[in-house]
């Protein structure tokens, strides 16, 4: 188990992943933009971080910078539906800056339980 | 001669001795012991009371008292009294020449005088006149010497004649030549040898100088005979008495002074008219006889005159009288003296010269000369000289340099242009041309070696002599001078000098420039050529030739354009098919406008422009120029300019994608993930499973879609092809009308005719649709009316400058679309070419319609240029396609061939 902020702006995209991470066994925190996100992790320091590229207010790079400079530890799946640029640009700058995951959306359930999986500590 | 017996004892003693006296030509006078004049002969007292010329013997005076009023002239006064003084009894005489003044004449005499033998100590003393003529005076004092010496003979030969006229007594038996005369004369009648005073003699009159002519062995003699008759008391005739003389050679010594007098005389004339002397004060004594009227009536009023009284002064050169004056005041010679002077009211022209006369004792007598009437010639002349006056005045007006040279080739006259001012001053009449040229040639030319300026002088003597001749000649000044000479038909020379320096300056100058300019021509990059107005070429340069591989003697000054047009033509660059263009037409095209241009392919490849322009002063200049680089460097750049294009279509497509793609996957999420979990909660074998399934299926699918949208990259319409706009343009219009609301009027102005421009159908069409559709929303439900024009325009500054896209050398084609709608918000305006822009409501606008007209105008270099006023108008600037001279006439209005 653990506990995942997941940063989106979509209310559709959030609740649909939130399923698919509760249903994993994952505790998950909302926000609906990478300020929100800032604030939800100071209060409750999650385990994994799961952000949109793409928002408004502060979008997800400069969410991540953030997050990495508070917490060089922090695990962080970066997402995105692409850009006016191709998502893969921005995906690929998110893994730079420290993104333990990028995944293009639209993916499969699965495909994100998996990736969660692979960044909790092997053995509690 | 030997002195003979001078005077027998006559047979009448006293009277004898008078009538001796008497029958002596010359005046004579016999002076007794006392020298008194006792008797004088009647040629001393001729002319009745008038007293002779010289001395006069007057009876019962003193020969000193006549001396003293002699009137002789000069020191000769004094000789005359000592001559009978001093006279030896036994001399047979002696002579003293006097001068004396006769009429105002001076005359020169001699008197001759001898004591008479017999013992009576009685004097005779015989005056004869001098004579004139230096040559005759000689010969008249031989003469007169032999006179005297037959004076004396008179006296020896008597002879008489009873009253039959028969000679009967000849008294000279001493003599050889009487003694031999006597026997022939003796007995016979007189009147046989005096055949010509027959009358005389019969009617018993006394006869003087009777001639007889008497042959004596063989020999001719003349005898002169004086006779007188002799009568008695009662008056009976007893026959005649008279003296005789062998006057052969006096009779011959006349007749040779005679003859040497008139030769003299003739000689004068022939040389002149008359002949004239004149006193020691200038008078005139005596004119020879006169044949013309002129001298008649010159000698009528002359003699006494002094010419220098007598002549006109205006008709005188004064410097000629002045000198002759001074002749005469120092007894001078003088020469042709020529003076005018009235004769009997008529101007007249005397020539005259003289020579001064002196007696033995060099006292000045006068002058005696010739005379000639030159009136003629002087009129003449002053004629010629007025003439010649007036030509000069006439020469030295002439604005050209004129010298005539006479057949000898000396100067005759020229004017100050003939020469040089700053030489030195005018020539001088009469130097000789080569003279004067070496004059010229020599002035200032220090450094020029003789030889070579010797050769010059030389080549122009040439010249000169060899006219007609027209050749520049350079003087040692600097200036230059034309020089044309002509022979005229008298053989004298005409030169005509003009300067020329500034022309040859200016032509300098001139040719300078030209160079200048044609350095400057072969040194631009153009090919340049110049032609007149009847397309001859006046000018081209090393590059025209080079550039279009053509030999230089094919465009060559003066050449018709033509020529260069139909090399070119048969070397192909008109196409194989045109090797025989028609020049003509050619020519008549790049006429046709103040501008024209046209590209064309060389054979091996190169593009090569050519600019055709009028020039201001008339013809054209033709520039070529190679742009085969320039024309790949625009393909190049057409190239990366449609490249751009693409790209930032390619941009706005992958942004417009982008912006979809990241909605929609965003969107693909939840529905995959929703479904996936929705099938979870299904059982196994669950029919709704397979239909969830088909969902996730169509997302993927969706997903794939997306994906490709993403590297989409169809562009938006491409510039390229070759379309006629008029046509075009109402094939658009035509389906704006249908499209459009019944209340929109679509007015069409369509002036370009055949031209084409850079696009295909479908952008012209997309230009014209887009913006008519757009004026026609402006409208909306409106009444309105919607115009579509073209025009060809010439790319002015102003145009230019505002359109920094379009190029000054090409043509454009205008598309106006305007309309009467609300027109363009002035905030919208700088926005309206955006793509994705747009401010119609969602659903009706896609914004990229004026992008996609702002692209494809770019595209081909075009401009667009957009106002709103009382409306939005659009004017899009569209370069046209020249078209070559190959290209097929397209009838305007028709679509052109696919």
């Amino acid at each position: 188990m653990a506990r995942i902020l997941l940063i989106d702006d979509d209310a559709t995209v959030r609740y649909a992943l939130k399923q698919v991470l509760e249903r994993a066994g994952h505790q998950v925190e909302e926000a609906n933009d990478g300020m929100v996100g800032i604030e939800k992790y100071n209060a409750t320091h999650p385990d994994i971080v799961v952000t949109d590229i793409i928002m408004p207010n502060q979008e997800g790079i400069e969410t991540i910078i953030k997050l990495k400079r508070m917490a060089p530890e922090v695990a962080i799946i970066a997402m995105s539906g692409g850009g006016r640029t191709g998502n893969r640009d921005f995906l690929a700058m998110a893994e730079k800056l420290g993104a333990a995951r990028v995944m293009p959306k639209p993916f499969r359930p699965r495909e994100l339980v998996e990736a969660v999986k692979a960044l909790l500590p092997t053995a509690a | 001669m030997a002195v003979r017996a001078v005077i027998r004892t006559p047979p009448v003693s006293e009277p004898s001795a008078l009538d001796l006296l008497d029958a002596l030509e010359a005046p004579a006078a016999l002076l007794d012991d006392r020298r008194h004049v006792i008797a004088v002969n009647p040629a001393a007292r001729i002319a009745g009371d008038q007293p002779v010329p010289g001395l006069a013997f007057v009876p019962g005076r003193s020969w000193a008292e006549l001396c003293k009023n002699s009137g002789a002239v000069g020191p000769m006064a004094a000789d005359l009294e000592g001559l009978v003084a001093g006279l030896d009894p036994r001399a047979t005489g002696s002579a003293v020449d006097y001068a004396v003044r006769v009429a105002g004449r001076l005359k020169a005499f001699r008197i001759t005088a001898r004591i008479l033998p017999g013992g009576s100590n009685h004097v005779l003393v015989v005056q004869t006149d001098s004579t004139r003529f230096e040559a005759v005076e000689q010969r008249l004092r031989e003469v007169e010497r032999r006179q005297a010496d037959l004076a004396e003979l008179t006296a020896d030969w008597l002879w008489t004649t009873d009253e039959d006229l028969r000679f009967v007594e000849l008294a000279a038996p001493s003599d050889p030549f009487w003694r031999r005369v006597q026997p022939k004369l003796i007995g016979q009648c007189c009147v046989d040898l005096f055949e010509d005073a027959v009358e005389t003699i019969a009617r018993h009159r006394p006869f003087r100088d009777v001639i007889a002519s008497i042959t004596v062995d063989g020999t001719v003699h003349r005898l002169r005979f004086n006779g007188k008759p002799i009568f008695s008391t009662d008056g009976i005739f007893r026959g005649y008495l008279g003296i005789a003389a062998d006057v052969t050679r006096s009779y011959e010594a006349e007749r040779a002074r005679d003859a040497a007098q008139a030769r003299l005389r003739e000689i004068a004339e022939l040389s002149s008219d008359w002949y004239w002397e004149s006193d020691a004060e200038f008078r005139f004594t005596d004119m020879s006889d006169t044949r013309t009227k002129v001298v008649r009536l010159e000698r009528d009023q002359t003699l006494g005159r002094r010419r220098i009284d007598m002549l006109d002064r205006n008709m005188t050169d004064p410097e000629a009288l002045a000198r002759h004056i001074d002749d005469l005041e120092n007894h001078r010679s003088f020469r042709d003296f020529v003076y005018g002077s009235y004769v009997a009211g008529k101007p007249r022209y005397l020539k005259v010269s003289g020579k001064p006369r002196f007696a033995a004792d060099g006292s000045f007598l006068g002058h005696l000369g010739t005379a000639t009437d030159v009136t003629a010639e002087v009129t003449a002349e002053k004629r010629r000289e007025a003439a010649e006056q007036w030509l000069k005045a006439a020469i030295e007006q002439m604005p050209s340099g004129i010298a005539i040279w006479d057949a000898a080739d000396r100067l005759v006259v020229c004017n100050e242009e003939y020469w040089p001012s700053n030489v030195s001053r005018r020539p001088a009449i009469g130097r000789t041309f080569e003279e004067l040229v070496r004059e010229l040639r020599t002035h200032g030319k220090a450094r020029i070696d003789s030889d070579a300026r010797e050769a010059m002088i030389q080549e122009r003597v040439r010249q000169h002599r060899n006219p007609p001749l027209s050749i520049e000649v350079a003087l040692a000044n600097g200036d230059v001078r034309q020089v044309d000479e002509r022979r005229l038909s008298d053989g004298s020379m005409i030169t005509v000098t003009t300067d020329i320096s500034r022309l040859k300056r200016r032509e300098h100058q001139l040719s300078e420039q030209r160079a200048l300019l044609q350095t400057t021509l072969d040194h631009v990059s153009d090919g340049i050529l110049a032609v007149d107005e009847d397309w001859r070429i006046v000018s081209v340069n090393d590059t025209f030739v080079g550039l279009l591989g053509m030999p230089k003697d094919v465009a060559r000054i003066g050449a018709h354009l033509s020529a260069v047009i139909e090399w070119l033509g048969s070397r192909g660059d008109y196409g194989a098919e045109r090797a025989n263009v028609n020049a003509a037409r050619v020519i008549e095209e790049m006429g046709s406008r103040q501008r024209w241009y046209d590209e064309r392919t060389t054979p091996d490849g190169r593009q090569i422009s050519w600019r055709v322009r009028e020039m201001q002063g008339g013809g054209r200049i033709i520039a070529v120029a190679d742009v085969s680089e320039q024309r790949q460097a625009e393909q190049r750049r057409e190239q990366l300019r449609s490249t751009m294009a693409q790209a930032q279509q390619l941009e706005a497509i992958s942004r417009l994608a982008g912006g979809l793609a990241h909605d929609l996957n965003n969107m693909l999420l939840p529905v995959m993930t929703l479904t996936e979990l929705a099938m979870d909660e299904l059982p196994e074998g669950s029919p709704a499973r397979g239909d969830l399934e088909r969902v996730i299926g169509a997302a993927e699918h969706a997903r794939g879609l997306v994906q490709r949208l993403l590297t989409f990259s169809r562009t938006v319409p491409q510039a390229g092809g070759e379309t006629m706009l008029d046509p075009m343009t109402r094939a658009a219009a035509e389906l704006i009308k249908a499209t459009a609301k019944p209340d929109l009027t679509v007015t069409l102005k369509l002036n370009v005719g055949g031209i084409a421009i850079p696009l295909g159908k479908t952008e012209i069409q997309q230009i014209v649709m887009n913006l008519g559709l757009n004026a026609a929303q402006a409208i909306g439900d409106r009444r309105g009316t919607l115009t579509i024009e073209t025009a060809l325009i010439e790319a002015d500054d102003d145009l230019l400058r505002a359109n920094p896209s379009l190029d000054s050398a090409r043509r454009y084609a205008r598309l106006t679309v305007s309309d009467d709608g609300p027109g363009i918000p002035a905030d919208v305006l700088p926005r309206i070419f955006e793509p994705f822009f747009t401010t119609k409501p969602v659903g009706q606008g896609t914004g990229l319609g004026l992008a996609v007209v702002h692209g494809l105008v770019n595209q081909v270099g075009g401009a667009i240029e957009v106002s709103s006023e009382n409306g939005a108008r659009f004017d899009i600037l569209l370069p046209i396609i020249e078209r070559p001279l190959n290209a097929p006439e397209i009838p305007s209005g028709t679509h052109p061939a696919d």
